[in-house]
């Protein structure tokens, strides 16, 4: 009868190996977590070790920085929305202020004795580049006839040249087949003010008149429209012509592009 | 002998891609324990010496994988890897029910002996234990009736 080894023995191996652990895991405990085994069995098992950390890594950290993102793109998409609402009122409230300080120069500007004010929402300008108008707003139980005068903040505007229901258009003293009756300021020299488009010309001054540049022309009152002492424009250029008379340029007294309300002029006696 | 090695082999690659690849599915599914899986599938198969053979070799790797120290589970699964292989010589297991069933069991046995050696060795315990244990153990036995599967794919000359 042949006798097996004990080793083979799956009892005396279990017993071996059960042992063997219980050592080596007292041995190890007492050590510390970097006992030598623990660095073999590490280093034997490294690259599958290593796959399952980066799985694992790549799962929750991976997930966490996808909501994290989602939720920073989401609160990156409602800032964006507040800071357009925000911008919004922000145009709004420039827009408002810069009706409020047009309005207050407007009551501010000196009227002129003898006419009856009434305000006038000035809507659009139009025209170019054949003319020069101006579309304005105004009560539609006031009247006004042909040739009122317009008056902004700063100075002329032009005159009412048709009424279409509550609307009406102005033509602008920049208009080519506009012209005003102008007197220097300063010297007195008496003219016409012509439109140009973007300026306006004085004509009719002679070359031994007065005139400088930087001089502020008002109307003269001999147009029979608008009432005289209401600023023009400022002489940008001035020159003497061959036919005896200046070439004179005016820069608009009124920024005419930039309106938003205008007074338009009524004698008090109409 | 030779195609066994190897369908065991495997069956080892198997659970090392499983347990591997289980934090890219759920980072909940780590609880469970593939390599005790393959641990109760082989062991039944095997015999006692298999099966505690296997138990050492995969309960050294188990603990490389999870614990600091190597041992822990090492003795868990050299005790389960031979009593499973008793099991197995003793009584004849059809479906892959019984396995999931000795996946359940062997989960439990496991972590109630490594818990008892890190009380014995007077190292804490994390908590809480309980529910993790149990939600451990019903993965594993699903796992354990996985391998079964994949192991009578692999085992062609053990079909019946």
């Amino acid at each position: 009868m042949s006798r097996r080894s004990p080793i083979r023995r799956p009892e005396v191996l279990l017993v071996l190996l059960m042992a063997g652990y219980l050592v080596l895991l007292g041995w190890q405990v007492r050590r510390g977590t970097q006992s030598a085994l623990s660095s073999l069995a590490l280093g034997a098992f490294g690259p599958f070790l290593s796959i399952y950390d980066s799985a694992n890594r790549l799962t929750r950290e991976g997930l966490q920085d996808y909501f994290w993102q989602r939720d920073a793109a989401v609160k990156a998409e409602r800032l964006e929305e507040d800071n357009r609402e925000l911008q919004g009122r922000l145009e709004i409230s420039q827009a408002l202020e810069k009706e409020v300080l047009q309005l207050r120069e407007l009551i501010k500007a000196p009227k002129p004795a003898g006419y009856q004010v009434f305000g006038a929402r000035a809507l659009t300008e139009f025209g170019v580049p054949f003319g020069r108008y101006l579309l304005v707003s105004c009560r539609s139980d006031l009247s006004f006839p042909d040739r009122t005068p317009v008056i902004g903040p700063q100075g002329a505007v032009g005159r009412v040249q048709t009424r279409i229901g509550p609307l009406y258009r102005i033509l602008l003293v920049t208009d080519p087949s506009s012209a005003v009756g102008v007197m220097s300021d300063r010297s007195g020299v008496h003219g016409v003010a012509v439109g140009e488009g973007r300026s306006l010309s004085v004509r009719w001054v002679s070359n031994e008149a007065d005139v400088k540049a930087g001089d502020l022309f008002v109307t003269s009152g001999e147009d029979g429209i608008f009432p005289p002492g209401i600023r023009m424009g400022t002489v940008t250029e001035v020159s003497d012509g061959p036919d005896y008379l200046k070439r004179i340029t005016l820069s608009p007294a009124s920024r005419l592009g930039d309106l938003m309300w205008v007074l338009l002029l009524r004698k008090s006696n109409a | 002998m030779r195609k066994r090695f190897i369908a065991s082999l495997l069956l080892l690659l198997m659970a090392v891609a499983v347990q591997t690849l289980l934090p890219l599915v759920s980072g909940g599914l780590t609880i469970a324990n593939p390599f005790l899986a393959l641990l109760t599938v082989l062991a039944l198969r095997g015999g006692k010496l298999s099966g505690l053979l296997w138990g050492a070799f995969l309960g050294a790797l188990c603990d490389a994988y999870f614990l600091p120290y190597v041992g822990f589970h090492g003795t868990a699964f050299t005790l389960l890897g031979y009593l499973l292989g008793w099991i197995g010589s003793k009584v004849m297991l059809q479906g892959v029910i019984p396995l999931a069933f000795f996946g359940w069991a062997s989960y439990i046995v496991d972590a109630g002996l490594v818990a008892l050696l890190y009380l014995l060795l007077g190292l804490p315990l994390a908590a809480p234990f309980l529910v993790p244990v149990l939600l451990g153990s019903l993965a594993t036995g699903l796992m354990a009736a996985g391998f079964e599967l994949a192991a009578r794919k692999l085992f062609p000359e053990e079909r019946p």
